[in-house]
């Protein structure tokens, strides 16, 4: 029963410790619990906040089936907007059981 | 104490534990494109599945881009590769460029990108790049 509990424990940390995520900017993930929102499009120099903001999102479960439209496409169309002037990206993770991806961009 | 690590129980622990390590980044799918040149790569990848990956995400992130990007666009162009691999035989093609996916979209002026990725079992992959403009 002990090996069990170890052999569990070790799976799941490793579950947490491959980071499935790739993003130009990753802040820091936790093992059991990871929900954050970070910038997508970083080089804001020449565009304004806009007022409107659509999301568009993919899931994986388990780590075995992962599905969903998370394009800039599908973002802004859900946003209903006309103008995307930057996007930022929502990760959430709950055990490695869980993760969700969502693109949001923002615009007129 | 070395016999032990070798031989005795706690190779066998280690064998376990290491198992488990790989069973565990398996299950995410990251093991495998840590190992394998053959994963997808992209500025932005969601998490993947092992079994099924089906998703579409963003190819282009940089949108404050002379002060905005068009988000409705009149046309759409794509481009796509393939990628077949069953133990050593693996085989990869098509045309996956964005000047493809523009001028079969008649696109002279790109927006942006998004890209759809498919994977069944690892052992066939689809990218398509779409490609949006006027």
């Amino acid at each position: 029963m002990k090996k069990l509990l170890a052999l569990a424990a070790v799976t799941i940390v490793s579950l947490q410790l491959t980071g499935c995520l790739v993003a130009p900017v990753q802040p820091p993930m936790g093992i059991l619990y990871t929900s954050y929102q970070a910038p997508l499009d970083y080089d804001q120099s020449n565009s304004s906040v806009g007022s409107k903001s659509g999301s568009a999102e993919t899931m994986s479960i388990l780590g075995l089936v992962a599905l969903g439209d998370g394009s800039v496409k599908t973002a802004a169309s859900n946003g209903g907007l006309s103008t995307i002037s930057g996007a930022d990206y929502e990760y959430l993770n709950i055990i490695g059981v869980y993760q969700k991806y969502t693109t949001i961009v923002h615009g007129e | 104490m070395i016999k032990n690590l070798l031989t005795g129980s706690l190779a066998r622990k280690a064998g376990l534990m290491a198992a488990a390590c790989v069973l565990g980044m398996g299950l995410v799918g990251c093991g495998g494109r840590l190992a394998s040149r053959e994963m997808m790569k992209a500025p932005v990848v969601p998490p993947p599945g092992v079994l099924v990956t089906m998703y579409k995400a963003p190819l282009d992130f940089n949108f404050g881009k002379e002060g905005g990007t068009k988000a409705e666009n009149s046309r759409f162009g794509q481009s796509e590769t393939h990628y077949i691999g069953i133990w050593f035989i693996r085989i990869a093609w098509g045309d996956g460029s964005l000047d493809t996916a523009s001028k079969q979209g008649g696109i002279s002026n790109l927006s942006y990108a998004d890209y759809e990725y498919l994977n069944i079992l690892g052992v066939y992959q689809n990218v398509k790049f779409n490609a949006y403009g006027e």
